[in-house]
């Protein structure tokens, strides 16, 4: 099988394509730096036998990347499934921000996906058959002074997948939503958490086992599910004291 | 996209330092662009003896993500310096390929065996890993990134095989592979009654084995010091290896850590149990001292799956000093050595030998004769026979391991390495700033 990875050479996007490449599957991995993609993508070859084809696309709303990358796309007709583990937070996000921050968080963590996804939704639906799998976070549970924007941008991306999920219902594509706590990538390290963080390689295997299943959204690890309801029905008197 | 940095407790594997140090640990190439005026060094695996990959005033650079296999071709292969011997091993098996020089641990990083220039199971063959190493890539944030070789940038080459990561973070190492005769080896035991006929036996059976090393027993007393035995490993030919020999990666999981390795309190090992303990490894080996085969990757990493060896030490954690010492002076250190430990009840858990030859240069651990090596729990009275055995050193003309002693001072180095001046003016004249220090070059006065 041929699935496309965005965001494929740091933290869950990395332990996918490895996991994914260990299984014999062909890969179009998408990355912001060349740099860490040819040596993401030599790495793959070298190990496994599928094959392994990098596409360099900055997403960034200053600049066209969506023409770029349907220009490299356009010959990807034969794709089986497409993973979203992309995202960007900044140290800055908060209830008043620049214009530049608000589009590259918003574009980013939510429309880059909705664009691309509508790219390849008709080849999907030619088949009759794929996997469009996407990856929210807990931040997006219940909206707080910390990570505003992106909080939102996740929230609504986690909306557009119940949608499509509505709107594919009656297909084989399987439409599926990841909703991540912490996790131990890069960006974490060193961080404190209130939770245990997940290990995305244990994520990434979670996400191949599912790969087949109709789901619609679930939480990695596990035990956010519970952690979920404690978060959304904390009475606002104690939410509101809260800084987390 | 900015790289985090933290605060945290390292701790050197032998549990002698332990300090807070700032650690980055990036994922992505962009960060070295990013780099400015602040003192760095290298991390691999955090496993070195002595805090070679931390410092207080140091940022640790944790390359663990960059550990990718770049390419392979003609038995070069390519890798970053953060790949493991494990993860290399794993890959070149399948091509009938493997390292002849390995540290004994799968865990160790490539990027860590070639700034320690490490040593393996027979270095009088084998030499140690700079004979590995075709090229690397180093980056300096004052230099950039700069590729090095016997041929180009020689000087720089030899600085950093063997440079404890104080020239820079070595990104990229190309590695000479050698055709793997079989991935089984057949291993005898051949006991030593002393230590006194260790060099003539293993002299001998460096020359006819594959691979070798020795263990001694130096809590026995009298004539019976340093009884042991000799582990001599050859290649299996490949049509006597059993087609169901099993070939699927080994060791998926990471073992071992400086952090857990003080997990336990209290010692096990002491006066009262390190006796028995080392007459029981004694024994369990001469038991099964008959002609048997096990495959290659035991062998070269007899320490994985065998960490509670470390762990026994407690959290005070213990000293290994190793010393390479010259052929003549076998007889009189081993004497010294006898007569110290008659007089004072030192629990010497390992003492373990390999022949080296080689010329020494600057702070590479090479040299002529028997390199013995010695493991004692951390205390005061560990602590004096550490520094008898670092003054032994200096009048026997032995060379300590810079790798191994995580208290070994500047004078002592100065004192055993002819080179250390010239490595010093060297690495100056590179880095005239110093920026990339650790406590380990602090202390020996880098």
């Amino acid at each position: 099988m041929k699935f496309l990875i965005i965001g494929a050479s740091s933290g869950l996007g990395r332990s996918l394509s490895e996991a994914l490449a260990a299984s014999g599957h062909d890969l179009v991995l998408v990355a912001s730096d060349e740099r860490d993609l040819s040596v993401q993508c030599a790495d793959l070859s070298l190990r496994y036998h599928g094959m392994i084809v990098p596409v360099a696309c900055h997403i960034d709303p200053r600049n066209q990347w969506l023409d770029a990358f349907k220009d490299r796309m356009s010959m990807m007709t034969d794709l089986d499934g497409i993973f979203f583990p992309l995202g960007w937070s900044s140290d800055r996000d908060s209830v008043a921000l620049d214009s530049e921050h608000v589009d590259a968080l918003v574009e980013s963590n939510f429309s880059a996906i909705v664009k691309i996804v509508s790219l390849f939704l008709n080849h999907f639906l030619a088949r009759g058959r794929g996997s469009i799998v996407g990856f929210g976070s807990v931040a997006s549970l219940r909206g707080r002074s910390n990570n505003v924007v992106y909080a939102a941008a996740k929230r609504a991306l986690s909306s557009y997948f119940e949608s499509l999920r509505h709107a594919l219902a009656n297909t084989q594509i399987r439409v599926q939503f990841y909703q991540l706590g912490y996790v131990d990538t890069p960006r974490n390290f060193g961080k404190r958490f209130l939770f245990p963080q997940g290990d995305p390689k244990i994520a990434a295997k979670r996400v191949m086992k599912n790969l087949h299943r109709d789901f619609g959204r679930v939480f990695f690890p596990r035990f956010w599910f519970i952690i979920q309801y404690v978060v959304r029905w904390l009475p606002w008197r104690i939410f509101k004291r809260l800084n987390f | 996209m900015s790289f985090p940095s933290t605060r945290t407790i390292l701790t050197s594997f032998d549990g002698g330092v332990v300090l807070q140090a700032s650690v980055q640990k990036p994922d992505k190439y962009r960060f070295f662009d990013s780099l400015g005026d602040v003192a760095l060094i290298p991390r691999g695996a955090g496993l070195s003896y002595p805090a070679a990959s931390f410092g207080s005033e140091s940022t640790s650079v944790d390359l663990s993500n960059f550990n990718r296999l770049l390419s392979y071709q003609d038995g070069l292969l390519h890798v970053e310096a953060g790949a493991t011997l494990g993860q290399v091993y794993n890959f070149l098996i399948k091509h009938g390929r493997y390292l002849p020089i390995q540290p004994g641990h799968p865990d160790i990083t490539i990027g860590g065996c070639v700034a320690a220039d490490v040593h393996g199971k027979n270095q009088l063959r084998d030499g140690t890993f700079i004979e590995l190493v075709e090229a690397l890539e180093l980056f300096h944030p004052k230099h950039g990134v700069v590729t090095l070789s016997r041929t180009e940038h020689a000087d720089l080459f030899y600085l950093t095989c063997g440079g404890y990561g104080l020239t820079g973070i070595i990104r990229t190492v190309h590695l000479r592979t050698r055709e793997l005769p079989s991935p089984v080896v057949e291993i005898v035991t051949i006991p030593v009654s002393s230590v006194e006929d260790l060099e003539a036996v293993i002299t001998e059976k460096a020359r006819q084995y594959d691979l070798v090393y020795s263990w001694h027993d130096f809590t026995q007393r009298g004539k019976g010091f340093g009884k042991g035995f000799i582990k001599a490993a050859r290649f299996v030919p490949s049509s006597e290896v059993a087609s169901s020999f099993d070939q699927r990666d080994r060791h998926p999981k990471r073992t071992l850590y400086a952090e857990h390795r003080g997990m336990y309190r209290y010692a096990f090992f002491s006066q009262w149990t390190t006796r028995p303990f080392n007459a029981l490894f004694y024994q369990s080996n001469m038991i099964g001292r008959s002609v048997h085969k096990m495959p290659l990757y035991d062998f070269l990493f007899p320490v994985h799956n065998k960490e509670i060896y470390f762990k026994f030490f407690g959290r005070k954690g213990f000293h290994e000093c190793q010393f390479i010492i010259p052929f003549k002076q076998v007889s009189s250190w081993t004497e010294e050595v006898k007569v110290y430990l008659s007089g004072h009840s030192i629990s010497v858990t390992l003492a373990s030998a390999k022949l080296f030859v080689g010329e020494q240069r600057l702070l590479r651990f090479t040299g002529q004769g028997i390199c013995m090596a010695l493991d004692v729990p951390r205390s005061a009275q560990g602590r004096l026979f550490v520094d008898f055995l670092n003054d032994l050193a200096t009048r026997t003309g032995a060379i300590p391991n810079i790798i191994k002693d995580a208290e070994l001072s500047a004078p002592v180095v100065a004192a055993c390495y002819p080179e250390y001046e010239a490595f010093r003016s060297a690495l100056r004249a590179w880095d005239p700033d110093r920026m990339f220090r650790s406590h380990l070059s602090e202390r020996i006065g880098l």
